[in-house]
């Protein structure tokens, strides 16, 4: 769906820059779901996610100003929520999101699938949980969220044979973890 | 030579296979990985792998927040900018005695914002009433002294020397606290929140938001026990 010029993102982060409120609120809203659900999935727990979206969304109002249209805005509100969850995660003992994991996120399809198929989300739900934040992040960018090679680096603001490397190293790992039968798999755009 | 480069191309080729899945790789690298996977066994199997995590990652759901929460955190940013502006406002230029502006605040709506901005008021006045007419407590004498610290979560900050105490009250106050304790003979004032106890991220915004005024040099958190 394409919108109108004066309610796409660059133009909304361009009225938030000059103090208006309403297009700040407008961008807000629009983005309150997908940065919650980031910040979900990298703490693991729903009342740290909360106040991770505010952080990020007052860093965006704070910062509208220094927005240079060079990266998507998506891939810089993104980037500021990767840097705002990953203070909040480094604030958390490991072991507690593990047990919170479990708990809080419902399982990836509803009770009438076969349970091998449960059994591998929680799997692999435990297994991402393992994973430190900058490769659970690359991870969950990867292919939870679709982004580029070159847009995660954006995101995470590192090389992106940085980015490549947190990749290499999570793949041993959830392997190492998870062993390779997960069902079967599609590649999306290859 | 031939086998050096032929193993550096595999190693290029596994590294980009996670986005070669996801399509998240450029039309050149896309090639590279195709002409490669052809003769490569390993790589071919690594794709398959890979492609099955994908599907995996992709199909876990996290809880979507509703629109009731979506509407309390407005909410509560807008609160959070208002405060900040509040604090970062010069003295001067917002002009008129702490009356006025409190007044203002009543005129510009800050009652929408229901109990917790009573209970900031309060807190003003209290605060202010503390600070002027009332004892002022000193037995805080570093940011990191223990003796006699609350029982709940705290900040403690240095006031800039000859920082007028009802500003720094009343900076506390736009922040939704209340002084506690201090100034100490260094400068060093307890401030306990003024309605329900925020978590930590809260509160070092809070800490963030006050060190941005000129009259406040270092804020610390002191977490609740």
């Amino acid at each position: 769906m394409t919108r109108p010029p004066e309610d796409t993102d660059t133009a909304l982060l361009a009225a938030t820059a000059r103090g208006d409120r309403t297009a700040f609120e407008r961008l807000f809203r629009r983005y309150h779901g997908p940065v919650f659900g980031f910040a979900l999935r990298l703490t693991g727990r729903p009342d740290l996610a909360d106040e991770v979206v505010g952080d990020t969304m007052m860093t965006v109002w704070r910062k509208a100003e220094g927005f240079e249209g060079r990266a998507k805005p998506s891939t810089w509100i993104f980037g500021i929520a990767y840097r705002v969850a990953a203070k909040a995660r480094g604030r958390r003992a490991k072991d507690s999101l593990h047990d919170e994991l479990d708990d809080q996120f419902p399982a990836a399809r509803s009770g009438t699938e076969a349970m091998e198929a449960v059994f591998d989300a929680k799997a692999v739900r435990a297994a991402l949980a393992t994973l430190p934040v900058e490769q659970r992040a690359t991870v969950e960018l990867t292919y939870f969220y679709g982004y580029r090679l070159t847009e995660i680096a954006e995101i995470t603001d590192c090389p992106v044979g940085t980015v490549k490397t947190r990749m290499f190293h999570a793949r041993a790992k959830l392997r190492a973890l998870l062993g390779g039968d997960l069902g079967p798999g599609e590649v999306r755009h290859g | 030579m031939a086998e050096r480069a032929r193993i550096s191309e595999h190693d290029e080729v596994w590294m980009l296979i996670p986005w070669y899945v996801s399509g998240g790789l450029d039309e050149a690298e896309r090639a590279q990985v195709e002409a490669h996977r052809a003769g490569c066994a390993d790589c071919a199997a690594e794709l398959e792998r890979q492609a099955r995590l994908a599907g995996c990652v992709a199909a876990l759901e996290v809880p979507e927040p509703d629109a009731a929460a979506e509407d309390r955190a407005w909410q509560r940013l807008a609160q959070r900018i208002d405060t900040e502006a509040a604090v970062l406002a010069p003295r001067e230029a917002r002009g008129g005695g702490l009356l006025e502006r409190l007044a203002e605040m009543f005129r510009g709506g800050w009652l929408s914002y229901g109990v917790p901005a009573v209970a900031v008021v309060l807190a003003v006045a209290v605060a202010i009433w503390w600070q002027v007419d009332g004892p002022a407590p000193k037995f805080y004498d570093t940011l990191t002294a223990e003796e006699g610290a609350p029982d709940g979560p705290a900040l403690r900050i240095r006031a800039a020397e000859g920082a007028d105490p009802a500003r720094i009250a009343e900076l506390a106050a736009v922040a939704g606290f209340a002084v506690r304790g201090g100034p100490s003979e260094g400068g060093v004032y307890t401030l306990v929140p003024a309605g329900e106890a925020p978590g930590e991220a809260a509160l070092a915004a809070a800490a963030a938001t006050l060190e941005a005024a000129p009259e406040v040099l270092f804020a610390t958190v002191r977490p609740g026990p």
